[in-house]
């Protein structure tokens, strides 16, 4: 560092240390070394010059644009509120106060106005439609579910896709450019004599993952373990190499990736807890994820990466019995009534099921398949699905066993079925008859699971069956 | 070098090569010229990012010396590379002349082999030269981790070579458009600022600038539409890049005043998007008229 604070800056040291503990206190990350910097920034300068105090601390001290705002406040209150710190010490000795009121409009003005006023209508917006902001305060972890998480989280290995990269890297495999540099390296070994070819190739590398988590009212229950699975995610990641980006959604959209880089569980979640204002308020899903795509995906967040909304669960959040009535509504009383709804209820099961299976065939398996010449209709048939089986079945029965008890309902609207017996039983306070009803529901719910259980032995390929026995 | 020692000379310094800067740019630019370290400039697009770095090359009399990131950048493309082709018909020669004297082999590693690439080129240079690192966000994480060491040290270690090390810095100027966050340690190693929209007097200025021979009154209603159009929600809106394109384009189609007409005519040197186009030419009327 070129400079050392000369004899005449005694008094101005502690006035800067102070305005550099200040803004540590308001959260901004200043390292001793900005401040030595912040310091050296001065030599050229006044010290005694409001504007220049603002100006060299806002390019020593502040390091992204989101923490301007608060460099802002820092500084008004320090430097110029009405019980300032500095303001004895320092102004009042060397500026007029006219000087003083002049400079004030320079950091008052907050030259941020401009750019950032996208983020403040919006902030105005939400205030004056009264929605309902709150900050939640989770409440910390238990012991036993800190333990819990950890066995997760040590178990969680994140592989998102991979895509090829514009970074290459050397290999024997032909490809459009010649490593040249191990080319020559290659020929000095041999006296000159060019060796094999060498080419640079693409190197591949895991794509990004956006998790867009819906933290609304209507997934209050699950948005802690959404919380705790993106941290997870995150800290995963790092074994993987991979970026994940952490947004929430309930009526407006925050993104919490940096609230979320603590270590520990509990200090992550809470700082996330802070950083989120709309707990539990309604969803806005089409809104939020406009904001996403402006102001994140445009801008290339979102390049090439892999983006999770936690659709699915709102999907499952869809009420059953709110469909049903709707249809009823609709359709008037008639088989496909409440039909559409316990398809709609099975759905989620099968296909995420399905899905996961087909994906997690073993990609050696299906490269083996095409060597042997099969055809894509084949690989699938003969080789994909028959893997994915078990997990197929595992969410055929989930959805089965979740149809069967939910049926329940078509009585609610008067379309009778063995749910008639609860319901009347409650609605006659006759509890032998409901403990009736719900046993019968039990045995069809168990009779259902044998069935499966038969079925998946008769599909389930042999080859198969040792594997899927040891791992389950 | 002479570097001017107050904020206001410098502003005139630039104001001389063309160059507005605002009193923040300004104090951020004359405390890296005195710590010597670079800056690091984010704003939105068009705002002037780079043209900082030219500026200041032009006015100190530096050479402007531009590295353009983008993904997959290496040291390669960075820093140097040797001239394999040569190398390699060198080394042809010399096997044919059956030569075994090692200067012979030194040489293969000499300095008429070696390609200067940007960051190698600027190091020699060192004092004389403006480094301007462009995009940096458009690097990945493996070249920003790279660019560390060369930022903080001013040297490069060429394994055939040796050390090579800047006398004095360069002066150095990286921008960023945010696509993507930048490296908390890359970060901490620079001065930072930003540049945001100027005011509709200070753009109006700007014009006045690069372009004396506008209109006055011209160059103020097209600097208001430009603002208005900042205001509707574009995938890009126009900097002020931008509006010093409007306002040359104006003048090359002849047009001395900003009716519908000649705005609808000249749009494609603004809005550079087709579904922005479609709205900018629905509210055209009003984006004019206001002004």
């Amino acid at each position: 560092m070129p400079e050392g604070p000369g004899a005449s800056t005694g008094p101005i040291t502690g006035v800067l240390v102070g305005f550099a503990h200040e803004l540590r206190q308001a959260g901004l990350t200043v390292g001793t070394g900005d401040v030595l910097t912040y310091f050296g920034a001065m030599t050229p300068l006044d010290p005694s010059d409001l504007v220049d105090l603002y100006w060299a601390g806002r390019a020593t001290l502040v390091s992204r644009h989101e923490d301007i705002p608060a460099y802002d406040a820092v500084f008004r209150r320090y430097f110029l509120g009405a019980d300032a710190p500095a303001r004895s010490e320092l102004l009042l000795r060397a500026q007029t106060a006219a000087e003083a009121e002049a400079a004030l409009v320079m950091p008052a003005i907050d030259p941020e106005d401009n750019d950032s006023d996208e983020e403040k209508p919006s902030l105005g917006w939400m205030a004056s439609d009264v929605a309902a902001l709150k900050h939640r305060s989770f409440a910390a972890c238990t012991p036993e579910e800190l333990a819990a998480l950890r066995r997760i989280m040590a178990r969680i290995r994140l592989t998102p896709p991979r895509r090829r990269t514009r970074r290459t890297g050397s290999g024997t495999r032909p490809a459009k450019r010649l490593d040249m540099r191990r080319m020559a390296r290659e020929s000095m070994r041999m006296h000159g004599e060019p060796p094999e070819l060498f080419f640079r190739q693409r190197k591949n590398k895991p794509r990004p993952l956006i998790l867009i988590l819906d933290v609304s009212g209507s997934m209050a229950d699950y948005s802690r373990h959404l919380l705790q699975f993106a941290h997870t995610a995150r800290r995963a990641s790092a074994h993987a190499a991979a970026k994940v980006e952490v947004f929430c959604f309930g009526t407006r959209l925050t993104r919490i990736t940096r609230e979320l880089r603590h270590r520990d569980p509990d200090a992550a979640l809470e700082k996330a807890a802070q950083a989120v204002s709309d707990w539990d308020g309604g969803t806005r899903i089409g809104e939020s994820l406009d904001v996403f795509v402006k102001r994140h995906a445009r801008s290339g967040l979102a390049r090439g990466a892999v983006v999770v909304v936690n659709v699915a669960n709102a999907w499952r959040a869809i009420p059953t019995l709110g469909l049903l009535v709707l249809l009823v509504v609709l359709l008037g009383f008639s088989p496909l009534t409440w039909l559409i709804p316990l398809v709609v209820l099975a759905i989620p099961a099968i296909l995420v099921n399905t899905y996961e299976g087909i994906a997690g065939v073993d990609p050696d398996l299906k490269d083996a398949a095409r060597g042997m010449g099969m055809t894509p209709w084949q690989v699938l048939w003969r080789v994909e699905v028959p893997v994915a089986i078990p997990l197929i079945m595992l969410g055929l029965r989930t959805a089965a066993i979740f149809v069967v008890a939910t049926a329940t309902i078509a009585a609610e609207i008067g379309l009778g079925g063995l749910g008639r017996y609860i319901i009347d039983g409650l609605a006659a306070n006759n509890y032998g008859e409901v403990a009736g009803g719900a046993a019968v529901i039990v045995v069809l719910a168990l009779a259902v699971q044998v069935i499966f259980v038969g079925l998946r032995r008769l599909v389930v390929p042999a080859g198969l069956r040792e594997q899927v026995r040891s791992s389950r | 070098m002479e570097y001017p020692g107050t904020v206001g000379e410098l502003t005139a310094r630039l104001r001389d090569g063309g160059y507005l800067a605002d009193r923040g740019l300004a104090t951020t630019l004359l405390v890296s010229l005195t710590l010597r370290r670079p800056v690091l400039l984010e704003g939105e697009v068009g705002v002037g990012k780079t043209e900082v770095a030219k500026t200041l090359a032009a006015v100190f009399g530096r050479r402007l010396i531009r590295l353009q990131c983008y993904e997959g950048i290496d040291t390669n493309q960075a820093l140097y590379e040797w001239d394999y082709a040569r190398q390699m018909l060198q080394i042809r020669a010399l096997s044919q002349g059956q030569v075994t004297d090692d200067a012979a082999v030194d040489k293969l590693f000499g300095p008429k082999f070696l390609l200067e690439r940007p960051l190698l080129e600027a190091i020699k240079q060192g004092e004389n030269a403006v480094l301007l690192i462009d995009e940096v966000d458009r690097a990945d994480d493996e070249f920003e981790a790279f660019l560390l060491e060369v930022l903080s040290d001013f040297q490069i270690s060429i394994p055939e070579i040796g050390t090579i090390r800047a006398d004095s810095p360069p002066i150095v100027i990286l921008t960023s458009n945010r696509t993507r966050e930048l490296h908390d340690a890359l970060r901490r190693r620079c001065l930072y600022h930003w540049i945001g929209y100027p005011s509709a007097e200070r753009e109006a200025e700007i014009v006045g600038v690069r372009e004396p021979d506008a209109e006055r009154r011209l160059t103020g209603k097209v600097v208001g539409a430009v603002h208005r159009m900042r205001e509707l929600d574009l995938a890009k809106p126009p900097g002020v890049a931008e509006t010093i394109d409007w306002v040359r384009t104006l003048g090359v189609l002849g047009a001395s005043d900003l009716t519908p007409e000649a705005a609808d005519d000249s749009l494609g040197a603004v809005v550079k998007d087709r579904d922005d186009l479609d709205l900018v030419r629905e509210n055209l009327a009003e984006i004019i008229s206001g002004a």
